[in-house]
């Protein structure tokens, strides 16, 4: 089961891009970052499951986000969005 | 419900809004006191109380983006207005910079910019006369000014300066504008998007109708900071962030007085600012009408004027008039108001002049018995 972290680098960005997935119908709330993505310096994250990623994976373009991350297997691995 | 409620005030008269004003809307009041018993600090944690906190503060960003044309990102929370200046002036102004400056800026622009040895040139000293101002503006550029800083409506006066075009010619010749909208924003039109501005501040206490504590700098250029500190991301840095807000924003955020000024906003929104600006001019009417007769009596007045009327009375102090106001439970300021340089312009110093200033609270009922007092004074 993967986990994608898409990571923020302030509250502020990170609330914004909430408010732009709870328009399509995804409603997360920004957390703290894990530790391992906390030292590249981008402190917020939202967590989406496999499919909420899937449904909202154009949506991120918009969604001022610094990095993103899918958790896999326990190893944490960036992603580009293509 | 509710947007025309506001708190009831200990009994007297108000009319000192120019400085802050007294009658929020019930639910500013209510806010605080939520934002007191339910927010924490924004940033420095996931729990609940401080993704409250994050919350209460991004739609208080959202709200000022929608009546501002910004952006969240630009809207910068400040203590004041006189804060947000001091980091706009840091961020443009150096020794030497050459810097015009309208004659009817307040101390919270001169003072930074004479602590920071810029060269200082004044135009559109001549009260009520926009189109004058600009045509100097223009000129100073011309000849070579760097930055440009105007305040959008004089605080002694009222007197609204030709700010919109002046953004115009800012961004045509491309020099760095500061506006000063204290007096202004609730009232007037402010938009960072068509200004022109690299920077607009503004208190939240005033025509906002927010806690004092608060301000906005809306940026639309990068800022320097003026304040250094944490800001709840990125802790391993030795520097502040590079982005906004973050970058102007170091401490805890006044998150309750955040709040508060949420709710100001919302209600200036929905009212309306230019349905605020009529009521202003009819409450005007009457109280010129209240002052008319009085012996020696010299009015400030001009075109388009917001609510705030200076006067002097031939051969009476203003500091003694004030007083003897205030002895009758009318509130009014009186003197040079933070803004010698207005007064120097206008030709009203040193002694300087009474100011009243109102507010979409000011009741009619208000001004006529403002006006009963006045009588028998004289």
């Amino acid at each position: 089961m993967k986990e994608y972290y898409v990571m923020f680098r302030s509250m502020t960005s990170a609330m914004g891009a909430a408010e732009k997935l709870a328009e399509v119908g995804l409603h997360l709330k920004p957390r703290g970052a894990p530790e391992v993505l906390r030292r590249e310096g981008c402190g917020f994250c939202l967590v989406l499951q496999e499919g909420q990623f899937r449904a909202v994976r154009e949506m991120l373009r918009y969604c001022r986000y610094e990095r993103l991350y899918v958790l896999e297997k326990g190893h944490m691995k960036e992603l580009a969005l293509s | 419900m509710g947007g025309r409620r506001a708190c009831r005030q200990a009994e007297g008269i108000y009319l000192d809004n120019g400085a802050t004003t007294l009658r929020k809307p019930m639910a500013v009041y209510t806010a605080v006191s939520d934002g007191m018993k339910n927010c924490g600090s924004v940033g420095r944690g996931s729990h609940k109380w401080a993704m409250q906190a994050a919350q209460t503060v991004h739609n208080c960003r959202k709200e000022a983006g929608l009546l501002f044309d910004a952006e969240p990102e630009q809207v910068v929370f400040t203590q004041n207005a006189t804060h947000g200046l001091n980091i706009a002036l840091a961020s443009l102004c150096r020794e030497g910079t050459r810097v015009v400056i309208s004659g009817y800026e307040h101390n919270a622009v001169l003072r930074p910019l004479v602590a920071s040895g810029a060269k200082i040139q004044v135009v559109g000293r001549k009260l009520f006369d926009p189109q004058g101002a600009l045509e100097e503006f223009e000129k100073a550029i011309r000849e070579g000014a760097e930055v440009a800083v105007c305040n959008c409506c004089s605080n002694v006066f009222g007197y609204v300066l030709p700010y919109g075009d002046l953004g115009e010619l800012c961004r045509k010749r491309e020099i760095p504008l500061i506006l000063d909208a204290s007096q202004a924003a609730g009232v007037l039109p402010i938009s960072l998007r068509e200004s022109g501005a690299a920077f607009i501040a503004m208190p939240g206490h005033k025509g906002l109708y927010g806690p004092q504590g608060t301000g906005l700098l809306l940026c639309a250029a990068e800022g320097r900071p003026l304040l250094y500190g944490g800001t709840g991301g990125n802790s391993r840095s030795r520097e502040m962030p590079e982005f906004l807000p973050d970058r102007l924003e170091a401490g805890t955020h006044n998150v309750w007085g955040i709040a508060g000024l949420l709710e100001g906003l919302r209600y200036v929104r929905k009212r309306g600012t230019g349905n605020i600006f009529a009521k202003e001019q009819e409450l005007m009417k009457l109280l010129c009408k209240e002052l008319e007769g009085t012996k020696g009596l010299r009015l400030y007045k001009g075109r388009g004027q917001i609510g705030v009327l200076s006067l002097r009375i031939e051969g009476r102090d203003c500091g003694e008039l004030a007083q003897a106001l205030a002895d009758r439970g009318i509130a009014v300021r009186a003197g040079l108001h933070c803004a010698p340089l207005a007064h120097e312009s206008a030709g009203t110093a040193p002694m300087g002049t009474l100011r009243l200033s109102l507010s979409d609270f000011t009741e009619p009922r208000e001004l006529q018995g403002f006006g009963s007092v006045w009588k028998k004074l004289f």
